[in-house]
């Protein structure tokens, strides 16, 4: 069957939408975190994944993020606690920006037997160009964290947002990202939306994207010192035959993303309501949804729905979502779609 | 009087396969195209001759034959738990 695909099943769970930072391409549009959930909820919203895990048997992977995930450390160790206890649960990470971590937090973090991964972002390989969108001071926060989690023996990983601005430094990045002994890198394309639609003109255009998933990939293959994680749509387009280049886009097929008031929505980046993981249910959500039957259609999709690649990419949703109104749009940045330019 | 249950959610897949959803147990349970229809009309609250009628009209087929492999499929889906039979 279509749906879910695969042995693992990705819920993107947000426990806040507060933030000790503003970066100037966040997702979110506000950071009052309206009706966030209290940890009986958030141990029912668990309960509930470990439900349709179950019945769907899959393996449950997890990142914990916000907002800032550590605005609630509470509830973020009471939640780990549940996870590293379940027999669903393959591994989870945490995305955080960093800067609230504390010595025993850290500790407590590289004792956590299912904890995979913590990981941070960077927008450029210099406090300039990092702090210009994430405010002053996080470049030489993140840096710290990053080295305090790896002396603790956490495994690390860097999320850049590529934009016009920090596209061609990513060599410096990497080299940056080495030398502190990060583990992985991965990148995602800046999408306009939520606080990052003022800076819309950051965008990549077509061309500029096709150049940078080229270099990204250049890099990965080359690089020796941390992996670099290409498991995203697109990159197919620059190698179809190794598998682990590209990835087909998850909405509708094995990822749902939790926010912090209950409300699912297909992926962070498409935040169009889906239901209420309490209140409906997964399986209602997962199930039921107009929305979710439309984009699991391959035909539906503009472009991608005669392509050969279309099981190892379906493009961005979300970024089509942001730039043609419509989810089941063309990825704009896509070089083998007929109306591309690059 | 067949009934589908209440909990149960019908549709139509990718490349032409047909679903059935349970939204109490998650379970699903892929089914011919035929089975489909007929719990397709359950929900929509259709006799099952008046399906007969209509896929034998469709396919030219003898409605007494095609209202035997409906009474079979009921009786399978009441076998399942997907549909009650009523008085
Ligand atoms: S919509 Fe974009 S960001 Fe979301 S899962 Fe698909 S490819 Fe990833
Ligand atoms: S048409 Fe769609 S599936 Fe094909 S390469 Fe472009 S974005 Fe990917």
């Amino acid at each position: 069957m279509e749906i879910p695909a695969g042995d693992e099943f990705y819920f993107q769970w947000h426990l806040t939408e507060r933030c000790n930072q503003r970066c100037a391409h966040c997702y979110h549009e506000s950071y009052a975190s309206s009706g966030e959930l209290t940890l009986a909820d958030l141990k029912a919203v668990f309960f509930e994944m470990e439900r349709a895990l179950h019945a769907w048997n899959r393996i449950g992977s997890f990142s914990l993020t916000g907002g800032e995930p550590f605005m609630r450390r509470e509830e973020l160790f009471a939640l780990m606690e549940r996870l590293d206890s379940s027999d669903v649960v393959g591994y989870y990470d945490i995305l955080t920006n960093g800067s609230l971590l504390s010595a025993e937090d850290v500790r407590s973090m590289s004792r956590a037997p299912k904890l995979r991964r913590v990981q941070l972002s960077l927008e450029g390989p210099s406090a300039a160009s990092n702090d210009a969108i994430r405010g002053a001071g996080a470049f030489n926060r993140t840096l710290a964290a990053i080295d305090q989690l790896k002396d603790e023996g956490v495994e690390v990983a860097v999320m850049t947002t590529i934009t016009k601005r920090n596209k061609d430094s990513l060599p410096e990045l990497l080299d940056l990202l080495a030398s502190h002994r990060v583990d992985t890198f991965a990148m995602e394309r800046f999408i306009p939306e939520g606080s990052g639609a003022e800076i819309h003109d950051s965008m990549l255009t077509p061309r500029e994207a096709r150049e940078t998933f080229e270099l990204v990939h250049a890099l990965g293959v080359a690089e020796r010192r941390l992996r670099v994680l290409m498991y995203r749509p697109l990159f197919a387009l620059v190698d179809s035959e190794d598998p682990t280049v590209g990835a087909m886009c998850s909405v509708g097929t094995n990822a749902l993303t939790v926010m912090h008031d209950g409300t699912v929505y297909p992926c962070r980046r498409l935040p169009i309501p889906l239901g209420h993981v309490l209140r409906d249910g997964l399986f209602k959500i997962w199930y039921d949804s107009d929305f979710l039957w439309r984009v699991r259609e391959p035909a539906n999709l503009e472009d991608c729905g005669s392509c050969d690649l279309a099981a190892v990419c379906r493009g961005c949703r979300a970024m089509a979502y942001s730039t043609s109104g419509d989810c089941c749009g063309p990825d704009p940045h896509c070089w083998r779609s007929q109306k591309c330019t690059a | 009087m067949y009934r589908l249950k209440p909990s149960l959610r019908l549709r139509q897949g990718p490349a032409e396969t047909f679903w059935v959803f349970d939204l109490e147990s998650g379970s699903h349970f892929e089914v011919n195209e035929t089975a489909f229809e007929v719990l397709r009309g359950l929900e929509a609250a259709v006799e099952p001759s008046v399906l007969a009628r209509r896929v034998s009209e469709e396919y030219g087929i003898e409605e007494a034959e095609v209202m035997a492999d409906i009474e079979e499929l009921l009786a399978t889906c009441v076998e399942d738990g997907l549909v009650t039979k009523e008085a």
